[in-house]
């Protein structure tokens, strides 16, 4: 009787030990080629987007190109010595801190009459600042020039624009007005 | 008793044959020899998957090496786009100051005569870029002061609304008020919030990237 409840529980435990054995090989094969699968899906989506990424590059490359010469063309021009002109005499050069930038944008200013002072950049700005001002042109023409300077220089802001009219000029008039104009530039320079 | 017609191997193996436990122990045997045919099955298939898989690792490897090699022609194009969009958070913020004037020109009523226009900027964020920050505004504030002729002072709503419209989506009327004139002439003050979120197309504004069609 001992020998068969033996025998018994003897062919149990290697039926079961066989079966549980084969079933964690079977468990650890297939999780392994999972993860294998989960792998090849990962590098199959970097791929594509990759492949995406040349794609869109090799459309796109005139385009960046450019764009990037425009942009960049900006912050070329802001090197090198001056030749900025300032205040109401347009042969004097600008002497000062300002002196080693050349910004094309400013020199539109000043051919337009406006009077440019640089005033001090912040600590870490890569940026040349100016006020400007005027009291000769008229709305019809500061407009353009605005606009113009504008999209001459992608990174020209105008910190503060304030036109107003003299007060010795009426309302309603028919009469070319010229506004005072006060402008605060600010552009982005290269290193 | 003595069992004189059966041999001891013959009772042994009635015993096997018949006996419970053994038949128990023969149909584990079956059960487990049957259960064979699955687990070979699903183990050859699980290894003709991971074959499979592996093979595919490998083309997938070859086929990223050649684009890492097709990206180099790119590289400097990348570089520049990269540059492109370090840029862009700070040609996003310019508000575009001659498209505002330019608006207001456009939706300034007859009846009406400006006196002075401003247009400030400020809180400022730095954005990094190559050698140091730049600053961007997160607000402007346009402020408009005028006068309308005497009996047109309800032309300030549609000329605030109007000019609403032409400024870029997000921006406010901070202040609308008419205040105390002369006989001939009723001031107005305006006040707009100009939050530049980078559209500026109801200003007429065309964007940077649009190719030029000229």
């Amino acid at each position: 009787m001992k020998f068969k409840a033996l025998f018994l529980f003897a062919a149990i435990s290697v039926s079961a030990g066989l079966l549980g054995l084969e079933l964690k090989l079977f468990v650890d094969g297939w999780t392994v080629a999972q993860s294998l699968d989960q792998e090849n899906k990962q590098q199959e989506i970097a791929q594509d987007h990759l492949e995406g990424e040349i794609e869109g590059l090799r459309v796109s490359k005139a385009r960046i190109e450019a764009l990037y010469t425009r942009l960049s063309d900006t912050m070329i021009a802001s090197r090198g010595t001056s030749s900025l002109h300032i205040n109401s005499t347009p042969t004097t050069p600008l002497t000062g801190d300002g002196s080693s930038f050349e910004a094309a944008g400013i020199t539109g200013f000043t051919q337009a009459g406006l009077i440019v002072q640089p005033v001090r950049v912040p600590n870490g700005e890569m940026s040349i600042i100016y006020e400007a001002g005027t009291a000769g042109l008229e709305f019809h023409r500061l407009v353009p020039l605005l606009a113009e300077q504008e999209n001459a220089d992608l990174f020209l802001y105008f910190d503060k624009v304030v036109l107003s009219r003299p007060p010795n000029i009426p309302p309603f008039t028919t009469e070319p007005t010229y506004l005072e104009t006060r402008l605060t530039i600010r552009m982005l320079t290269g290193k | 008793m003595k069992n004189l017609f059966l041999s001891p191997e013959r009772i042994v193996l009635r015993s096997y044959q018949r006996e419970l436990v053994f038949r128990a122990v023969g149909l584990i045997v079956v059960v487990t020899g049957l259960l064979q045919l699955p687990i070979l099955f699903f183990a050859f298939t699980t290894w003709q998957n991971y074959q499979t898989l592996s093979d595919k690792k490998f083309q997938l490897a070859a086929a990223a090496n050649e684009l890492q090699t097709k990206l180099v022609a790119f590289k400097d194009t990348r570089q520049k786009l990269s540059q492109i969009q370090q840029w862009e958070p700070i040609i996003r913020g310019r508000l575009p100051c001659s498209a505002v004037l330019a608006a207001i020109e456009q939706t300034v009523p007859t009846d009406a005569v400006l006196e002075k226009i401003g247009i400030e900027s400020s809180r400022y964020q730095a954005l990094p870029v190559a050698g140091g920050t730049y600053r961007v505004p997160e607000f402007y504030t346009l402020s408009i002061q005028g006068s309308l002729k005497f009996g047109h002072a309800e032309e300030l709503e549609a000329f605030t609304n109007e000019l609403k419209k032409h400024l870029p989506t997000g921006s406010q009327v901070l202040r609308s008020k008419l205040l105390e004139g002369t006989e001939s002439l009723v001031p107005f003050h305006l006040v707009y919030s100009i939050m530049p979120a980078g559209n500026y197309s109801t200003l007429g504004v065309q964007r940077i990237a649009d190719p030029d069609r000229l």
